[in-house]
């Protein structure tokens, strides 16, 4: 009896604490992040509409202006990231499409000593997804299951 | 007749008059001795009326005396224990106090208890003993005793639920005062008085009611299927409340009373423990949109990050499809939850570009006011966690990042999944219509399966692509719970009740009364009609007082005149309505638990209202019966009490907060507490702070309560002579 009840109440202990001990955790201890500061231009498809360029705009998106372009192989200095956009300063200053940049060199931030909060890329360069790729019919149900509003697509491209 | 003959004729005449004369003297010597004893009764008898009536009126002071110190000295008294209006333990006042604590059910026929008048408290009272006895012309010869009598056939039950909250009585007290006067050392005379005393003992505490810290009857804002109305609140990338951008201001919960009680996975646990719980009631969904909280900024002071998967390292990616390109192997589809803030640096934007770069990406932010946090924080704040059980249709919302992963971290196409724009294919000045056939989304084409269709598309815009995502709001427990954990919802057991608050906001169990206090009432299944509750807080038996304010606002005057402000101090422990609405314009401080009810009209506060020194353990309840609630405080002000605005018109029964205290220790009960998303653009919230005994369950099998802590013991003011 007293042999099992003892990791009884080591888990159940465990259990009481565990959120306890992540809050202090997290409360207490900032992360070191690695940003993005150097990349080399990669994989940027030779047929259209690429044609092997990826164009450096003036802005994060589409919409904005053209600047010019690289080419697979180039190198680039990397400022900062704006969703799929890196922000370079060479070798045009300007944003490219982040997906053609493999990253060859990265900074460390303390992110203590941050001022701004993250980013979504710098979120996603520190992200592991693969360590949890179990239970994948289950979140697919609960997602099912919370959904109460769903998109009415074919009313709202009704012309 | 001869002269010897004449000589014994007068001797006989002198010896006559003299008999009669003695006869005559001896008879009236009887009558003064007669008269003597006579007048001499007389006196003895007037004596003795003087002395009774002299001992009868020293009895009526001695219980007036008894009745003040039941009435008063718990108040007045400090009790650093319990911290609350009670006496000291150990006192025979605290005997009695413990004794009508009892439900009725545990009461003997009858029970006594031994008052002592200059017993610690009322010490006071010794001088005012000694100046009495002297007016009464008595020194040591005298000595009185007090008993206070309590029988059970005295009481009632009282309470809208006396089988479930048991503590709830009324009745009277025998007072006994028991005057022995000693005429020599074996020699006394005993005198008993009798008084009788009303007594109220009703606790300050309203069944089912009292178990939430928020509860909304109509939590609607609007009438349509997509109630966002309430997002309204900025907040900034690090989930601090940006107070320039903001009109609005959230009300924050604390639903524990600072006890940080941990998120458990049962429901029974959940619902029993010292919590409030939340309930926003409305036919239909509500949803709720989670303000940022970023993980550089942990403490925040209106973030809900908490509510969100994430890492010790602030990774929140957890992959949700699978599939396989022909190009590049295994692909993950993967999302990262992350709340609103309304910032408009490119690290906020960054968030939201993948959403809006399509229509209904676009459509769906600006719906569901995604720039803007809800005015509640439900589950409290980054930096103040408060997990409680959340009632009625509730929904999270939030922006959902997909990404594409593959296999070994390898780059895929494209990395992040946008919000594609439909147009029909083949139009010449489309950009997106074709973007799933663009090159780079070939690992998407290929592993699950999308072509040009519509179909696909339609597919892709649901599941795969970064979009405004809802969720039931208890959902939010599980990450609370184990926030490292990406499937901590799933840690709920399916067998257990609480499972299905986490899985879904639509069940049948949502608006029903939950676990032990679903018996109280038994005619009332749930949650959706404050009305049934109304027996808990607008029985007028449960008033201890009742005051016509119609023609004086001034209610410090009038409870003045009642007898129940000292010092502008409220002696209430009891249940005070008022007739018409009241203003409490100056800083009201009560030194027992009660309750002040406005039958009809408003009831404002512009001033603090909380418990005297060493009362934090006190409680008023402030209820508006047909009016509404509403605060106009300094911003500094604190108010502990619990609120409840109920109304039987559509117009009122709300909490309004004009100028909001700082803090708001009780828990809030309203009909409604906005009409329209309008006036929620400028909603004023606070903190709300639940007060734990507020928790108490219902009488289990040993019939007691668990309110006894809010009791309060209202007796009469003067005792009533029973001859």
């Amino acid at each position: 009896m007293r042999k099992n009840s003892l990791p009884f109440l080591c888990k159940a202990a465990l259990t009481l604490l565990m959120p306890v001990l992540l809050l202090i955790t997290i409360q207490s201890s900032a992360v070191e992040l690695n940003v993005a500061r150097q990349g080399e231009v990669k994989n940027v498809p030779v047929q259209q509409p690429y044609n092997g360029c990826l164009i450096v705009r003036e802005g994060p998106g589409m919409e904005y202006p053209v600047k010019g372009h690289v080419v697979n192989g180039d190198t680039v200095t990397i400022e900062g990231a704006s969703g799929s956009w890196y922000r370079i300063s060479a070798p045009i200053a300007g944003y490219i499409w982040s997906s053609y940049i493999a990253v060859t060199d990265s900074q460390t931030v303390d992110t203590a000593n941050m001022t701004k909060p993250l980013d979504l890329e710098t979120i996603v360069n520190n992200a592991d997804p693969l360590a949890r790729e179990q239970n994948l019919p289950a979140r697919q149900q609960l997602l099912e299951d919370n959904r109460v509003i769903e998109i009415n697509i074919d009313q709202e491209i009704q012309p | 007749m001869t002269s010897g003959h004449k000589y014994c004729s007068k001797m006989a005449r002198t010896g006559s008059i003299l008999l009669v004369t003695t006869a005559i003297l001896f008879c009236m010597f009887l009558f003064a001795i007669g008269y003597s004893r006579f007048l001499s009764q007389q006196a003895n008898s007037a004596d003795k009326i003087g002395k009774k009536q002299k001992l009868s009126e020293l009895a009526t002071a001695l219980a007036t005396l008894t009745m003040h110190k039941l009435k008063y000295s718990a108040q007045l008294m400090q009790n650093t224990t319990k911290l609350r209006a009670y006496p000291e333990s150990g006192s025979a006042l605290a005997a009695l106090y413990d004794y009508l604590s009892l439900p009725l059910s545990k009461f003997d026929s009858q029970k006594s208890f031994v008052m002592p008048l200059d017993e610690d408290a009322t010490g006071h009272f010794s001088l005012l003993l000694e100046q009495l006895w002297q007016t009464a012309g008595y020194g040591d010869e005298l000595e009185e005793s007090i008993t206070v009598g309590v029988m059970r056939d005295d009481f009632v039950d009282t309470g809208a639920t006396s089988s479930a909250y048991t503590r709830n009585k009324s009745g009277n007290l025998r007072i006994t005062v028991n005057l022995r006067i000693i005429h020599s050392e074996h020699l006394s005379t005993t005198l008993d008085f009798n008084y009788s005393c009303p007594i109220r003992v009703a606790t300050a505490h309203v069944p089912v009611l009292s178990k939430y810290n928020l509860y909304i009857e109509n939590a609607r804002l609007n009438s349509g299927d997509y109630d966002a109305g309430y997002n309204q609140v900025s907040v900034d990338g690090f989930g601090n409340f940006a107070e320039t951008r903001s009109k609005a201001r959230p009300l924050v919960l604390n639903n524990d009373g600072n006890q940080k009680l941990p998120v458990k996975t049962d429901f029974r646990n959940f619902v029993e423990d010292e919590r409030g719980l939340v309930y926003l009631g409305g036919n239909s969904s509500i949803f709720l949109n989670l303000a940022r909280s970023d993980a550089v900024a942990p403490n925040s002071d209106s973030g809900e990050g908490f509510q969100f998967f994430r890492r010790l390292n602030y990774d929140g990616t957890y992959p949700v499809y699978a599939g396989n390109s022909a190009e590049n192997g295994k692909v993950l589809i993967v999302y990262l939850d992350q709340g609103v803030s309304d910032d408009t640096d490119q690290r906020n934007l960054s968030f939201y570009s993948l959403i809006e770069s399509g229509y209904f990406g676009v459509k769906q932010v600006q719906e569901g006011r995604m720039r803007f946090s809800s005015i509640f924080r439900l589950f409290g704040v980054q930096r103040d966690l408060s997990p409680t059980l959340v009632q009625g249709n509730v929904l999270s919302q939030y922006l959902t990042i997909a990404l594409t992963w593959g296999e070994g971290g390898k780059k895929l196409r494209p990395p992040f999944l946008t919000n594609l724009s439909y147009t029909a294919p083949m139009m010449p000045d489309a950009y997106y219509f074709d973007c799933i056939s663009l090159p780079e989304y070939a690992d998407l084409q290929s592993a699950f399966a999308l072509d040009n269709s519509l179909d696909s598309y339609k597919k892709y815009v649901n599941h795969y692509s970064s979009r405004v995502n809802h969720r039931p709001y208890n959902q939010g427990l599980g990450f609370m719970l184990s926030q490292t954990n990406a499937d901590a919802a799933m840690l709920f057991p399916d067998s257990d009740p609480l499972s299905r608050f986490v899985r879904s906001s639509a069940h049948d169990g949502t608006h029903k009364i939950p676990g032990v206090f679903a018996e109280i009432y038994p005619e009332v299944a749930d949650l959706k009609s404050m009305s049934p509750f109304a027996t808990g807080f607008a029985d007028a038996a449960k008033a201890s007082y009742r005051v016509d304010n119609s023609a004086e606002p001034d209610i410090f005057k009038l409870l003045k005149q009642q007898g129940l402000l000292s010092q502008d101090r409220l002696l209430l422990d009891g249940w005070l309505s008022f007739s018409s609405g009241i203003t409490i314009n100056r800083r009201l401080e009560y030194m027992s638990s009660g309750g002040i009810v406005v039958e009809n009209g408003d009831l404002i506060v512009e001033a603090p209202v909380v418990p005297g020194g060493w009362r934090d353990n006190c409680l008023l309840y402030l209820v508006a019966l047909n009016g509404n609630v509403i605060f106009k405080t300094q911003p500094d002000a604190k108010v502990q009490a619990a609120v409840i605005a109920s109304s039987n018109t559509a117009e009122h029964g709300r909490v309004i907060f004009e100028a909001p205290p700082a803090e708001i220790k009780g828990a809030l009960a309203m009909k409604r507490l906005l009409r329209n998303s309008t006036e929620a653009e400028t909603f004023q919230g606070t903190n709300l702070i639940y007060f734990p005994a507020l928790a108490a369950t219902p009488a289990g099998s040993d019939g007691l309560s668990n309110d006894d802590s809010l009791l309060t013991f209202s007796f009469g003011q003067q005792p009533q002579e029973i001859r």
